[in-house]
């Protein structure tokens, strides 16, 4: 079995294959993580908090993870849409699943330029 | 310290990675920002030394304190009879009701006697003789029926988001009322099969909380007096700021509203008689109460 993230409060603990992580979600204090097989799990630690424990977690060589705005953080694996006029992010493995997201206009069109950029290099 | 990962604009994006410089900030600065740290440390602990040896000492410790801006937890103990009512075989739970009438606006204080509060969802309770005070407590949305705020039911999360700032928690029977947008009480209702809802906060600490609803309403509220719970319902519609007003006016120190209105409540006094107000909500899954018995 392969590496998994864990976050871990003082009321439970999860562990989650980087790559089923499909986003982590603000919603106040607390941050809703959603994975790949449907699944969403709240947990008791802060948006920032979990960036901070993905940073730690992270292999060397993963940027796979984006933070966008202060109520979201993305798997760049599984964007399939970005209209950033419409202010939609559409998450989905073309299979299975599909999310839709919103955030700012501005992060949605630096997170375009990034992966455009990305694509080209 | 100002955490760094919270450090961003709704309009920008970084990448999270292991070598990413809010995750890994630069060794210098930090140690710069460490020794700056220590040196502030310092001087705030030899100013409290020096506080608290020259300052004169204050009689009434609660005199002119203000509503803490992050939280205010108030424990409240679950209303044993006064001391010359009870006898050593156990009491029976009863309800005692009073009225009293401030700046105009008539209050009726139900105080539970001998009673343990829980929170139920649904309306089975409805057709319970044993509780001897019922009175619905988190709100429901119109929409989708759905709870509005947090709401633990013996330890299971059942609703979650954080409407209200104003919470009260029921851990081991011990009830505890406060304002907060994050509070400990939560996860330890989640650990101990406790209980706990968000509602307005009204009173904080003697102090009246403002809220941003401007209507008239029948209002009620879950209400501390010197440590003795109570609902208390206002008997004619009044705005939140008048009930609040008239709550504090009453000695109430610590109070978060409770669904108002015609909502359905009930109470038995101490002779058995069972007084009913208002009307409960059929087909609503989501209704719920605070109940004692």
């Amino acid at each position: 079995m392969g590496r998994r993230f864990v976050f871990s409060t003082s009321t439970e603990l999860v562990r989650v294959p980087p790559e089923t992580l499909v986003y982590i979600s603000a919603d106040g204090n607390y941050s809703v993580v959603v994975t790949a097989d449907g699944e969403r799990l709240l947990l008791t630690m802060q948006l920032g908090q979990m960036e901070r424990r993905i940073g730690d977690m992270a292999d060397s060589s993963e940027h796979r993870f984006i933070r966008i705005g202060k109520s979201l953080i993305v798997n760049r694996d599984y964007i399939a849409l970005i209209n950033p006029v419409r202010q939609r992010l559409i998450l989905s493995d073309c299979r299975t699943f599909r999310h839709e997201v919103s955030a700012s206009k501005e992060a949605l069109k630096a997170l375009k330029d990034l992966l455009e950029k990305e694509a080209i290099q | 310290m100002k955490d760094r990962h919270n450090d961003i604009n709704d309009d920008e994006i970084r990448i999270i990675s292991t070598d990413d410089p809010v995750s890994r900030p630069d060794r210098k600065p930090r140690k710069r920002t460490v020794a700056v740290l220590c040196g502030i440390v310092s001087f705030v602990l030899l100013a409290a030394v020096a506080l608290i040896l020259f300052l004169p000492k204050v009689t009434d410790p609660e005199a002119g304190t203000p509503i803490p801006a992050a939280a205010t937890l108030k424990a409240v103990n679950t209303n044993p009879a006064p001391a010359e009512m009870a006898p050593t075989a156990p009491s029976p739970a009863y309800t005692l009701r009073s009225d009293t009438a401030v700046n105009g606006i008539h209050l009726t204080f139900l105080t539970p006697v001998n009673a343990t509060p829980v929170l139920e969802v649904g309306n089975a309770v409805i057709n319970d003789s044993t509780p001897v005070l019922i009175a619905q407590a988190a709100d429901i949305r119109g929409d989708n029926g759905e709870i509005v705020g947090a709401f633990i039911l013996k330890g299971r999360l059942i609703s979650k988001s954080e409407a209200k700032a104003g919470f009260c928690s029921i851990i081991n029977g011990e009830v505890t009322l406060g304002v907060a947008d994050a509070t400990p009480m939560f996860e330890q209702a989640l650990v101990a099969d406790g209980y706990f809802f968000r509602q307005y906060p009204l009173i904080a600490g003697g102090q009246m909380v403002e809220n941003k609803p401007k209507g008239r309403s029948i209002r009620k509220a879950l209400a501390e007096t010197d440590g003795r719970l109570s609902v208390v319902i206002s008997t004619e519609r009044v705005t939140f700021h008048d009930f609040s007003q008239a709550l504090a006016e009453a000695g109430v120190r610590n109070a978060i509203y409770l669904t108002g209105g015609s909502t359905y409540g009930r109470y038995t006094d101490a002779d058995g008689a069972v007084s009913v107000f208002g009307h409960y909500w059929k087909d609503t899954p989501n209704v719920n109460y605070i109940v004692w018995r």
